[in-house]
């Protein structure tokens, strides 16, 4: 049965999926032409925003729809050293893909590139690192 | 935990059983844990905490050694 903290970890990553999916399908629709680091800003500003709403309101939808399945209440319980435990070793992995993907970044932009890109850097290196943090949850409560 | 086998095995099951099929989740609570938890230690996935071992040992009112064996691993001795 998954717990409250696996699904809030499946709420934060459908939540980057949809990000990246908009994103993505704006890049493929000349989203990237032009762009000036300004505007590119306030679109990472839009997707900051929507994933926040979108993992308030998932956990609470996916809050509901789980308890009507099990007909019960399905809520967060307290955490105990195992909780602890993973979430120590999540962190520690998002911490090394947050900090990789900001090193490798920065060549590119050391060897000229636009600084748009430095915009996007600044908002998917931490993204990534979310996203190794959920997906590290998800398999350490399988696991161990 | 390492490869292969668990060294460490444990007769949770057992001992529910023993103490009127006590589920997962009356055990969590006595223990102090989430039931995800006494799953975990049971299925062998994970090795609580010294405290948390006496605590379940404590719950079902037996010595440590009867929760919670340990065998050296397979190999040549160091």
């Amino acid at each position: 049965m998954m717990s409250y903290k696996e699904m809030m970890a499946g709420v934060q990553l459908a939540g980057v999926a949809l990000v990246v999916g908009w994103l993505g399908w704006d890049a493929a629709n000349g989203g990237l032409v032009d762009a000036s680091a300004a505007s590119v800003a306030v679109k990472m500003l839009w997707a900051v925003g929507g994933l926040v709403v979108f993992n308030i309101v998932g956990a609470i939808l996916a809050t509901i729809v789980i308890s009507i399945i099990q007909r019960s209440e399905f809520k967060d319980e307290p955490s105990d050293e195992r909780d602890a435990s993973i979430s120590a070793r999540s962190q520690r992995n998002s911490g090394f893909a947050t900090s990789i993907a900001a090193a490798l970044l920065l060549i590119p932009l050391a060897m000229g590139a636009d600084v748009t890109l430095a915009v996007y850097g600044l908002f998917f290196a931490p993204l990534l690192g979310g996203t190794v943090n959920a997906i590290s949850e998800l398999v350490y409560y399988r696991i161990g | 935990m390492g490869k292969g086998q668990p060294s460490i095995t444990n007769t949770i099951r057992t001992l529910r059983f023993h103490a009127g099929e006590m589920t997962q989740a009356a055990l969590a609570e006595k223990v102090g844990v989430t039931r995800q938890t006494i799953v975990a230690i049971e299925q062998g996935r994970y090795s609580p905490s010294l405290e948390v071992a006496f605590r379940i040992a404590a719950a079902f009112a037996v010595p440590l050694d009867q929760v919670f064996q340990w065998a050296p691993p397979d190999g040549p001795a160091a």
